[in-house]
């Protein structure tokens, strides 16, 4: 009992949600983030360029006071992680995701489904995006929620 | 259906089925292939030596089989029931002794335990999935086994087929490498000093992006042909625009290697050739590559023709 609470307060358990669970959930934008697409390159498709505030909260206000930190960190995605942002408007589920991004780049579905569910963590680990649980599904564990709210809230958003 | 080709192997699975775990060699080894939910087969093999004039039985085989499922079962505290079947009709061939089974755990499994007279190799394939559900596995399992083949019907090639790569290999190469990444696929296969690779970027548009095939080849490729020095010649290979690699081995490290070889009293593998292409309708990017000694016969004229690319899509 007492290594359970332990590790809830801690956060050594980690809700684990199942592959139907994950591709019926529906990724949405950090809506504190803005972002375009701009021309790199020219033999190249339009990337996403995306405009990160800083942390707001009393700790970033000073360190962004001691290092000069700038409002806004600059991040350029490339081709691919360009469309999967652009999907992740919080109606197409993962699934629908997977299967877009199959078809533009020819991918097997277990290909595209490995490359996106790794691309989709790395950018939740980020705090760029949240996961909204799929219709008829039970309520987002604890950690999606989580991130839901500090996806929602400026004020808790960390810079990468 | 999506035909699966490892160590000799063939087999037809649903199209979400892929390889998940290897182990071994032609003789004796293992693989499985998954879907990404429940349904899952495995083939475990073992060659029986060529002076063993007695033949195999697959039932004491099956039985084993079942003695160490149960063994498994009381370390986990688990109850397993075992049961002998008849084999699918489709698995009972001539040159085949064929001995079925199931057992019901925390999973359900179909299976077949067979010694094949033409390949000498003692086979035990399954197919496991969930133990209920509105649809059993049954017809699935049977289709699966039924289409097992433990050796292609021409002796001189053996297919390889798994994710979005479908070739053919000449039956005295034996896989020695391989590197099996989401978007990068590669088998390296000897015989002797003789090396043969087969390798395949996925991605083709977003990787390359309109850089010239050999140089971005002489950037990434990983096999043969980071070893060799050689001239580039325009060809075109299966309908796309290709080019074809002839030379030798590079000075450094691979001259080093010749004189290994030679020390080892083998013939030297100082030939090399390659082909490679890029199939928009795939979006993949193929790159076959061999080095062969003086004598040797060049193999990846033959390897290029019997690999599919945009054909099987």
């Amino acid at each position: 009992m007492i290594v359970q609470f332990l590790k809830d307060r801690l956060g050594g358990s980690k809700p684990k949600a199942s592959r139907v669970e994950v591709m019926a959930a529906r990724p949405f934008r950090n809506p504190a983030v803005s972002w375009a697409r701009e021309t790199r390159d020219e033999n190249a498709p339009p990337i996403a360029l995306l405009k990160i505030p800083r942390r707001k909260d009393k700790f970033g206000n000073l360190m962004a006071k001691i290092f000069r930190l700038p409002e806004y960190r600059r991040l350029e995605l490339d081709e691919i992680g360009s469309d999967v942002w652009e999907l992740c408007d919080g109606e197409t589920p993962v699934e629908s995701l997977t299967k877009a991004i199959c078809d533009r780049y020819k991918l097997n579905r277990r290909q595209a489904e490995t490359s996106v569910t790794a691309y989709l963590k790395m950018l939740a680990e980020r705090n760029l995006i949240a996961l909204k649980a799929g219709q008829g599904q039970r309520t987002t564990d604890a950690r999606v929620d989580k991130k839901r709210k500090s996806a929602a809230g400026t004020k808790r958003h960390r810079t990468i | 259906m999506r035909i699966i080709g490892w160590q000799g192997f063939t087999l037809e699975t649903p199209e979400s089925c892929d390889l998940t775990g290897y182990s071994g060699d032609f003789k004796s080894g293992y693989f499985r292939v998954d879907d990404s939910e429940e349904l899952s087969v495995e083939i475990r093999w073992g060659t029986e030596s060529e002076r063993s004039k007695k033949e195999p039985d697959p039932e004491a085989r099956r039985d084993t089989y079942f003695q160490s499922l149960q063994k498994e079962a009381r370390k986990k505290k688990l109850s397993v029931q075992t049961k002998e079947s008849d084999a699918p009709k489709r698995t009972q061939r001539p040159e085949r002794l064929v001995s079925g089974f199931t057992w019901t755990g925390d999973k359900k499994a179909y299976g077949v335990a067979w010694y094949c007279r033409t390949c000498r190799r003692m086979t035990l394939a399954q197919v496991m999935g969930p133990r209920s559900g509105k649809s059993g596995i049954g017809n699935t399992a049977e289709a699966i086994l039924g289409s097992i083949v433990c050796h292609s019907d021409d002796p001189e090639w053996r297919v390889w087929a798994i994710y979005d790569l479908q070739t053919q290999i000449p039956a005295e190469y034996d896989l020695v490498s391989q590197q099996l990444m989401n978007v990068y696929l590669r088998l390296t296969f000897a015989r002797g000093a003789a090396r043969l690779s087969v390798e395949q970027w996925s991605l083709a548009n977003v990787a390359r992006r309109g850089a010239y095939l050999d140089l971005w080849l002489a950037a990434n490729a990983k096999g043969e042909m980071r070893q060799a020095r050689y001239t580039v010649d325009e060809t075109e290979t299966q309908g796309h625009p290709a080019i074809a690699l002839t030379g030798g081995p590079a000075f450094g490290t691979p001259m080093m290697e010749l004189m290994k070889q030679t020390s080892r009293m083998q013939m030297p593998a100082t030939r090399f050739s390659a082909q490679a292409w890029e199939c928009e309708d795939s979006n993949k990017l193929y790159l076959i590559e061999g080095m062969r000694t003086f004598r040797g016969r060049d193999w990846v004229g033959d390897v290029v023709r019997r690999t599919l690319c945009h054909t099987n899509i």
